[in-house]
């Protein structure tokens, strides 16, 4: 999972523990109050003076209110969450989410990252970024590696090549699979959050995997190209 | 219920609302930092669950408003008639 992308998922865990709390205590105050409710009741007893009927009224409404506002804040922790497991399932790193994974993952960085985050939280938010700078080059160096391993599944569809060539489509289909893997999840999931950060860098990174793919590709036509005799000497 | 009863029971009373409206305070508070935490990072999502999320959020923000004002105006009510009581 990128940084960012973990770091909008820490902020939006927080909330949800800060309202799940914010519900216990909003229940407890509830509960004095509710107490406080039944002396005034206790003491309109044998009485019916309006100003006590009054408090007794008021102070039920405020039992009410203060559970309402429990209720309120455990449920937004819920849908909080619902987000969250929609946006970052399980928040579990998956750096192959599902097809609507990057999208959303997207969304939310675009949501965090680059208005807001960028805004209020920028100045923390910034010097977080300095700090992760090592973990960025790493997740950049996996998708590169990543990059590597669909390239080799590439090259070898079915094992060792040069034995003998099955035919030059066989890489292709292979191939084309990996690629959306890559694009999908490695361009939204990394890239895109490296973007945020560091466009430059992550541009470079993406025309080198380019590159390597437009190399690849080459080299593969060319080798297409050599086992076409050979598929005809079969 | 006695005069004397009856003050005791207006005072303890009065002691649960302070506690409850001192808790109710501290959660407004901490309810602005979650949901300006929460706005910041959910921003312009118009997923369901965010927009869920938000109005739960803006709601609660305006109970704690609401609580706080049933809370004094029943301590206020019952001060009032403590006072006839002398």
């Amino acid at each position: 999972m990128s940084s960012l992308l973990a770091q909008a998922v820490a902020q939006l865990r927080s909330a949800i523990d800060q309202l799940d709390g914010l519900a216990v205590r909003a229940t407890r105050a509830a509960e004095d109050v509710a107490q406080g409710h039944a002396r005034y009741a206790d003491a309109s007893r044998g009485t019916d003076h309006p100003k006590l009927r009054a408090a007794v009224a008021e102070s039920r409404i405020g039992v009410d209110k203060a559970r309402r506002l429990a209720r309120l804040s455990s449920e937004a922790a819920r849908h909080v969450a619902a987000y969250l497991n929609a946006v970052a399932p399980g928040s579990a790193p998956q750096p192959l989410a599902t097809a609507s994974g990057p999208p959303s993952g997207e969304d939310l960085l675009a949501d965090s990252g680059r208005r807001d985050l960028a805004r209020s939280r920028a100045r923390g938010f910034l010097s977080r970024s300095v700090r992760k700078a090592d973990e960025l080059q790493e997740q950049a160096s996996k998708a590169t590696e990543m990059v590597q391993q669909s390239i080799k599944v590439f090259r070898n569809p079915k094992g060792p090549g040069g034995t003998h060539s099955t035919g030059t489509g066989t890489p292709t289909a292979s191939g084309l699979p990996a690629r959306p893997k890559m694009d999908g999840a490695e361009a939204a999931g990394n890239l895109v959050v490296v973007g945020l950060l560091a466009g430059v860098a992550v541009h470079r990174i993406s025309s080198v995997i380019g590159e390597r793919i437009a190399r690849f590709r080459g080299r593969e036509r060319r080798r297409a190209e050599r086992s076409d005799p050979g598929s005809g000497e079969r | 219920m006695s005069v004397g009863e009856v003050k005791a029971a207006l005072g303890e009373a009065n002691r649960l609302l302070d506690q409850g409206r001192t808790t109710i305070e501290e959660i407004g508070d901490d309810l602005h930092q979650a949901a300006a935490l929460l706005l910041a990072t959910l921003h312009d999502s118009r997923r369901d669950e965010a927009e869920k999320a938000r109005k739960a959020t803006a709601d609660a923000v305006r109970e704690v408003k609401l609580t706080l004002r049933a809370i004094n105006a029943a301590q206020q009510s019952a001060n009032e008639y403590r006072k006839r009581l002398g």
